[in-house]
């Protein structure tokens, strides 16, 4: 290390010699007494917790397979009510069946 | 014997706070970020207060904490950062981590603010027990003694961990002078 190179070294790990204590934010008392009143507060169970979503995941699966259900039913029930029609021969042929 | 009683939370934060905000700030060199840390610090000291068995002394206690909470602190932004960074590669933007800006403690004074702000970003990459035994000492200015029991080590091993980082911080600031001049 030559000369000029150490002398800065050592400049700069003087520059903590002469630190000051650096302060706490004046509010930060307020924020931590949030905090621990938040921390304390009373949490539901996790088991309930669990049970809850489980609950409305079968929910949302019942509704899912309710609403899949009744549009497939409902397309049947049309194709059997139109095979009805051209059985008895009661489709007017002077309308557009737009089906 | 009564042992004796612990103060109450609010004369602990008051008389501890700033000790515990220097610290914390001297390991993560970033205001906001030291001030969460305090926060949680003090979240454990309230939460833990009534189990403290007062092993070490109420000082120690807190030192401690506020020094796990530094490095889980870290540690939990490093995984931040490699995430970000994985998470870059498949980014359009490629804004990937940015260089940490200069770091200006504020009890530094003024015209020592450039070499300090050198001197924080070599003790940065200090590995950690060195990086805890210089920051206590030369940031919080406590004595070998109280290192010593705050890092649950010998004195003669504070004394060599000190050793070993003033000689790895002269290093880096050597190095980062030659490569000033290369340029």
């Amino acid at each position: 290390m030559d000369m000029n190179n150490e002398k800065r070294v050592d400049e700069v790990m003087k520059s903590l010699d002469q630190i000051r204590r650096a302060e706490a934010d004046p509010f930060l008392y307020t924020r931590i007494l949030n905090r621990i009143d938040t921390a304390g507060r009373e949490y539901a169970p996790s088991k309930l917790i669990w049970l809850a979503a489980a609950s409305f995941l079968l929910l949302v699966l019942l509704n899912f397979t309710l609403v899949k259900k009744t549009m497939s039913g409902s397309g049947k029930e049309e194709t059997g009510i139109s095979e009805i029609a051209s059985g008895y021969n009661l489709v007017n042929e002077n309308t557009i069946n737009y089906n | 014997m009564q042992p004796e009683q612990l103060p109450n939370f609010q004369e602990i934060y008051e008389t501890y706070k700033n000790k515990v905000f220097n610290t914390v700030l001297g390991y993560l060199q970033n205001t906001e970020d030291a001030e969460e840390t305090t926060q949680d610090v003090f979240v454990e000291i309230h939460r833990s207060m009534r189990s403290f068995e007062r092993k070490s002394s109420l000082n120690t206690w807190i030192y401690r904490i506020a020094v796990n909470k530094s490095l889980d602190f870290i540690k939990s932004k490093k995984r931040k950062k490699r995430f970000a960074f994985l998470s870059s590669l498949f980014d359009d933007s490629g804004a990937i981590m940015h260089d940490r800006p200069d770091f200006h403690h504020p009890g530094v004074q003024l015209e020592q603010k450039e070499n300090a702000a050198l001197l924080f970003k070599a003790v940065d990459q200090l590995p950690e027990n060195q990086k805890t035994a210089f920051i206590l000492s030369k940031v919080e200015g406590l004595s070998y003694a109280e290192i010593s029991e705050v890092m649950q080590l010998s004195i003669s091993s504070v004394e060599s961990l000190l050793f070993r980082a003033k000689q790895n911080l002269q290093k880096q600031l050597s190095d980062h002078f030659k490569n000033e001049r290369k340029f």
